[in-house]
């Protein structure tokens, strides 16, 4: 039971951090230029790529949404149109992301998971994209969209490995948890 | 001008006016929402910038030139510029700018929200200002950098303390200057909403 509180004291902790570390990068994603309108390069998903190895997957998803909010407080577009783009972006990555996670497990790099959470957030924004804004015109930005988040989740997908290879912060995280969702 | 209106009368108002912005589908009275949306940004302290708003407002027009509908104004090779386009892609890009102003308008890091959810957001919020304080050094180890930043973070002794330091209420201090400013704005879009439902039933 000590056990039980002292882990979930750790991660009331680590959880805003962590959800602290998405808003910031979202913020420099925010100032990089993008050469496609809504496009994102997905730096704010190595945050949660990180809670796949401490989080359980209902964890992930609590840190996913207070990325989303976090995000649109920092940004202000809580109530705009661009908060659904980011809504139904984050949503599809953050589950895709958990499931491939889940089901491949120490079988899949970082990268494999970044691709996957790139890939199933633009097919999302380009539907709501679709539907909301561009119309047809969302399905010509398509194969644009998809190929350049594709390379950009691979370079994310590297960090992420990275980090998770060498962070000492990560290690005290994961003796904490003992691997216990990993 | 306005810079002291609190972040909970910013809030409200924001809330008040989206739905009087939302239900407009006169083109002129929608544009007077997105300039008044602006001007009130630029009053309470929020930075403008005109290009990227100019550059979404020609890619959302550019994005809607197709189906073709009305009145031709001219042609681009196989393409016909319409009226009736061009009226349905500003109408899309004026809302989507308006209603990224008046939620920029509504919404504030200031702001603080009540309960333990309010106390969670603070938590977020003092971490990233913590964040923001990380001055990254490009010429050494990026990894090394962010990994000391977050020990260095969870270290601080004052980290315990986030959270509980706060009054988690909205606690807005009402005065005159802020009511006057809550009832001008809600008149305002209010009021145009009723010209545009009158216009719309001529």
């Amino acid at each position: 039971m000590k056990k039980l509180i002292h882990s979930l004291t750790k991660t009331r902790e680590t959880l805003p951090l962590l959800a602290a570390s998405c808003i910031f990068l979202s913020m420099i994603e925010y100032i990089i230029p993008k050469p496609i309108i809504f496009m994102r390069y997905g730096i704010a998903n190595i945050p949660i790529m990180i809670s796949l190895k401490i989080f359980s997957p209902g964890m992930t998803m609590v840190l996913v949404l207070l990325k989303i909010i976090g995000q649109g407080i920092i940004t202000g577009t809580i109530f705009s149109y661009i908060f659904l783009f980011s809504l139904s972006g984050s949503l599809a990555s953050g589950l895709a992301m958990i499931f491939i996670y889940r089901i491949c497990k120490d079988k899949i790099s970082m990268i494999g998971v970044s691709v996957t959470g790139a890939f199933a957030s633009n097919i999302i924004q380009l539907t709501v994209a679709k539907y909301l804004i561009f119309g047809k015109a969302a399905i010509i930005m398509g194969p644009a969209i998809i190929l350049i988040g594709t390379i950009t989740s691979v370079i994310v997908g590297v960090f992420a490995q990275l980090f998770i290879l060498k962070s000492q912060w990560l290690k005290t995280k994961l003796s904490d948890s003992k691997g216990q969702y990993a | 001008m306005l810079k002291n209106i609190e972040p909970g009368i910013c809030f409200f108002t924001g809330i008040a006016i989206f739905f009087p912005f939302l239900f407009t589908n006169n083109l002129i009275i929608r544009f007077v929402f997105v300039v008044i949306a602006v001007i009130i940004n630029i009053l309470t302290g929020r930075k403008f910038h005109i290009l990227p708003n100019i550059l979404l407002l020609l890619a959302i027009m550019i994005a809607n030139i197709y189906p073709p509908d009305g009145k031709v104004y001219f042609e681009i090779g196989h393409f016909y510029i319409t009226q009736g386009a061009i009226f349905f892609g500003l109408k899309k890009s004026l809302l989507l700018i308006g209603s990224v102003y008046i939620s920029r308008f509504s919404i504030r890091k200031e702001l603080v929200f009540p309960g333990k959810t309010g106390a969670l957001f603070y938590k977020i919020f003092f971490y990233f200002e913590k964040l923001t304080e990380l001055n990254l050094k490009f010429k050494k180890n990026i990894i090394e950098q962010i990994d000391q930043k977050l020990i260095e973070i969870e270290k601080s002794t004052s980290l315990n303390d986030a959270g509980k330091t706060k009054n988690h209420s909205f606690n807005i201090k009402l005065d005159f200057k802020q009511i006057l400013f809550f009832v001008i704005i809600n008149t305002i879009f209010w009021g145009l909403l009723l010209i545009n439902i009158n216009l719309w039933r001529r």
